[in-house]
């Protein structure tokens, strides 16, 4: 049983010294106190959450209010993610319609997707109309810069437009700048409405 | 006199298993880094959430199957030559296997890395899992079919050096170390089968356009087959290392010989019997053999039990022999400021929490709850991620400079990584399983749903993300801290005199000549292995095959 | 081989909490009668789920207080899910029949212990309790592609006297 003594005295320098406490490594500090903070650190520092999280299960499972009451927990969004969607009028005020007839995102190769939004513009007003589709918003705050337009539309006229947007691979669309033109009769100044419209959830389609 | 100087060819091998490895580790773990900070949304402008997979595959197949087995390629090739005092008996053998493993792995990584590089025509956006119907370039599957021929090759070449020292020792019984090595390729010849065929003879014709279509299932059953025996792969080098290099780091003597032979002969017919656990959620498999996987896990449990033992009696038999007294006050006389032996108690340590949290995933029923989410890469990062990976790099500072013959430089450095490590694990690990609680999925570039909220048992999900990335953080400094020091080793001046070290393991307190012989028997153990695969597998393949070995079919489809 | 006696007190140890973790799992099957995915679904052709009763999917009512939803999973929405939230009543019994229309799929029910996968070419059949009125999010958790994080849908326990039926 005392084989063991040879091999604690090993001269290797990779093993370094494995005796006497009082000795001082180069940087001045003692080997107990090295090993008391590096212990103390890195080990407390562990324990020390992990107890946390055991406490928390424990007041989660027997203490807290709540529980039994309640044992569903309801994990959609509350409300529904405003925005419009396919079929939705994207101006409601503009007393003209503008119909989201589709929104599509199609998941290709490489770095790029392309979005479609087509949007049918009937000018049931009475003076003429213009409708574009310009810069689309993305979740991360980027912006994918285009603009598509109905051109002047007389009253009683009808056309679909198509945006087409070439977004990051990855991105989630959230909302595109419009902007409807309404044209006085004879002379004065033109009507201009900007918003930006939130978009609904636009489900990605797999190549 | 060092191993380098006693085994100067065989060093040089270990070394390049060695170096490959840790380059794995280095790309892996940068990718990991990325992840950490991409799917948390603390930054992601490394990578757009479709390139994020690329990431990931890469994080995956690089460390899982890469650095794990790269590292394992060197400690065995050292552990067997050691103990069988000879040298590997073909050089050009040797290196054939390195080779074949090799280019494998650069192939296989060049495809991942097209995913990134747009002027790499050759795409693997599939993870580490590759699961059909989504299909990689046929150039993957041909580098991950040469790496396991290598692992094949390097396994024969070390049962060929122990058959020679067999005929010049009859009736010995085989060294520890070098029947760790043996037990553990024999688990693996055993198992790498199941992915060999589905690659082989399903994934890279499909690939090529050779056959029109493959059974989801029975690709996704087949890697399963493959994909828990692999993490015993990852495993027992470590526990190899646990054995028979710790008690030394400790400055004591390994407990029990006999012991450590039962605890790898128990792996050896338990490993591959439980896929299934990996596929508790499946359609298509009866509840009865999910059942079963289900109680042979749970026996998974005994020899990882038994090595917690033995180890920690290995340990403060050590700490006794320093000094130590107590009932626990020896645990102060242990040397915490050595990193090799820092990092495999740590590591030890990370491990029986990792095996708590597989437990859970292990039962069936309640595997419910935590299937796909958080909770499960919070478990493997414990296991494969700290149990393995801590103690190849711990181990690397001791054994690197025997095999290099160069003094460990930065020592200081190497001190207080393990420790740096470990703190980070546990924050990050800390954090997901806390959200695979609350349901939030693994594998996912943006866990953020307009549709769907996530609520935190412990703590609230927006700190749970905090810790992640503050846990991924910490964990990439103390991977650049470990690649500083050995980088600095190996490039640290030349040799000028031969490294003094004393690299001799010490006998167990408890030798092979109190092991009953029957542990070596070699077959035996193979033989009962094979029967409990038939009777964990044999129906439910049967039945996966019965419709058609292509059928119900999927056609490729590429991502 | 002499085993040191802590040793066997503590394989005793080991032992013991392994049966004890199997009869959990055991009592967990038996009691409440969680039961696992199986073959029980049968297969499917994930080509032409069209002619299939896939081909609409949605909720049908079956019995009193039963429903049947059959969901299809693709890159990247659940059918019925994504575009329109599942609606089914409170205290009622609800079986899913869930594939796969292309690559595999995972179908969770977040905060709740559904949770299962879409493999095409098999269906994923399980029966689920709802007793009360509540809102769930629906997430794919197995990778399926570059759109894979977009992938989620709704689930809507309706209060039972405001439920109709909508029809297959």
């Amino acid at each position: 049983m005392t084989d063991a003594t040879d091999d604690v005295v090993n001269p290797a320098e990779t093993d370094g010294s494995a005796d006497s406490d009082g000795d001082d490594t180069p940087g001045g500090i003692s080997k107990r106190t090295l090993i008391r903070l590096l212990v103390g650190f890195g080990i407390g520092i562990p324990i020390l959450i992990e107890g946390i999280t055991f406490l928390g299960l424990l007041d989660q499972q027997f203490g807290g209010g709540g529980d039994g009451e309640d044992d569903t927990e309801a994990t959609a969004t509350e409300t529904p993610t405003p925005g419009v969607s396919v079929g939705d009028d994207l101006l409601p005020e503009t007393g003209r319609s503008e119909t989201l007839a589709s929104a599509v995102l199609r998941e290709v190769g490489g770095d790029r997707w392309p979005l479609t939004l087509t949007v049918e513009v009937t000018n049931s007003g009475d003076t003429d109309y213009e409708f574009q589709l310009l810069s689309l918003h993305l979740d991360d705050g980027r912006t994918v810069s285009g603009r598509t337009s109905t051109d002047r539309l007389a009253p009683g006229e009808q056309r679909a437009i198509t945006g087409e947007w070439s977004i990051p691979a990855g991105s989630t669309p959230r909302a595109v700048e419009v902007v409807a033109l309404v044209y006085p009769d004879g002379e004065g100044a033109v009507e201009t409405i900007e918003r930006r419209v939130e978009l609904g959830n636009i489900p990605v389609r797999g190549g | 006199m060092a191993y380098v100087d006693d085994f100067p060819t065989d060093a040089r091998i270990v070394r390049w298993n060695l170096l490959v490895a840790f380059t794995a580790l280095g790309i892996g773990g940068l990718f990991g880094m990325i992840q950490a900070l991409h799917r948390t949304d603390v930054f992601r402008g490394f990578v757009s959430s479709a390139d994020y997979y690329s990431v990931l595959t890469g994080h995956g197949v690089l460390l899982a199957l890469f650095f794990t087995i790269f590292a394992l390629c060197g400690l065995f090739t050292w552990g067997v030559t050691k103990s069988l005092d000879r040298p590997l008996p073909s050089a050009r053998f040797t290196m054939a296997w390195f080779g074949f493993m090799f280019v494998g792995a650069l192939t296989a990584t060049v495809t991942i890395l097209g995913g990134l590089v747009p002027s790499i025509p050759f795409n693997a956006d599939v993870l580490y899992t590759f699961y059909a119907p989504m299909q990689a370039h046929p150039a993957f599957y041909t580098g991950l079919v040469l790496f396991i021929v290598g692992t094949w090759m390097a396994g024969f070449d070390w049962f060929r050096t122990y058959w020679r020292w067999r005929g010049d020792n009859p009736g010995e019984r085989i060294p520890l170390q070098t029947f760790m090595v043996l037990v553990t390729m024999l688990m693996w010849y055993i198992s790498s089968a199941g992915v060999a065929v589905e690659v082989l003879f399903f994934l890279l014709p499909w690939s090529l356009g050779i056959i029109e279509s493959v059974d989801p299932l029975l690709t996704r059953t087949l890697f399963w087959y493959f994909g828990h025996p692999v993490v015993y792969f990852w495993l027992m080098p470590a526990y190899f290392i646990w054995y028979t290099v710790l008690p030394k780091l400790a400055g004591g003597r390994l407990f029990s010989d006999p012991l450590a032979r039962v605890v790898f002969v128990l792996f050896l017919l338990l490993s591959t019997p439980v896929g299934f656990h990996h596929q508790y959620t499946d359609p298509g498999i009866p509840e009865g053999f999910k059942f079963i996987a289900m109680t042979n896990t749970m026996f998974l449990l005994l020899p990882s039990f038994l090595t917690a033992f033995t180890v920690v009696a290995s340990i403060e038999h050590g700490a006794r022999q320093r000094g130590g007294s107590g009932r626990l006050g020896w645990l102060r006389k242990l040397p915490w400021d050595e990193p090799a032996f820092a990092g495999c108690a740590l590591a030890g340590l990370m491990f029986a929490a990792g095996g708590f949290s597989g437990i859970i995933n292990a039962g069936m029923n309640i595997n419910y709850l935590i299937h796909n989410t958080l909770w499960v890469p919070g478990h493997f990062h414990l296991t494969v991620g700290t149990a393995s990976a801590l103690t190849f790099m711990a181990i690397g500072y001791w054994l690197f400079p025997q095999i290099t013959g160069k003094r460990l430089r930065l020592r200081s450095v190497a001190t207080v990584q393990p420790y740096i490590w470990f703190v980070g694990m546990t924050l990050m690990s800390n954090a997901m399983h806390r959200a695979g609680l609350a349901g939030i999925p693994r594998r996912t570039a943006e866990p953020q749903y307009d549709a769907v909220t996530f609520q935190g048992v412990v703590g609230g999900v927006s700190e749970m993300r905090l810790q992640i990335a503050i846990g991924g953080i910490l964990l990439f400094l103390g991977l650049m801290l470990f690649l500083l020091v050995i980088f600095a080793t190996w490039l640290g001046g030349s040799r000028t005199a031969p490294l003094r070290v004393n690299g001799t393991l010490p006998t167990p307190l408890s030798g092979p000549e109190h092991s009953p012989k029957i542990l070596d028997n070699l077959k035996l153990w193979t033989a009962i292995a094979l029967v409990l695969i038939v009777l964990a597998y044999g129906l439910p393949l049967s039945a996966m095959l019965a419709d058609g070995l292509f059928a119900p079919g999927s056609p490729p489809i590429p991502v | 081989m002499e085993i040191h006696r802590y040793e066997k007190l503590w394989t005793a140890a080991a032992l013991l909490l392994i049966v004890g973790l199997i009869a959990t799992v055991t009592y967990g099957a038996l009691g409440p009668g969680v039961t696992m995915v199986d073959d029980s679904g049968g297969t499917v052709d994930a080509g032409s789920l069209g002619e299939t009763e896939f081909g609409d999917p949605g909720v049908t009512q079956t019995g009193e207080n039963q429903y049947e939803v059959h969901v299809v999973a693709r890159q990247f929405l659940f059918q019925p899910g994504t575009s329109s939230p599942i609606r089914v009543p409170a205290n009622s019994e609800v079986t899913f029949y869930i594939t796969s229309a292309d690559v595999v799929h995972g179908f969770e029910v977040a905060g709740t212990n559904v949770n299962v996968m879409a493999v095409p070419g098999q269906v994923s059949e399980v029966t689920v309790r709802f007793d009360e009125p509540a809102q769930y999010g629906i997430v794919c958790h197995e990778y399926c592609g570059a759109a894979h994080h977009t992938m989620a849908g709704q689930l809507v326990v309706v209060p039972e006297d405001e439920y109709s039926a909508e029809g297959s």
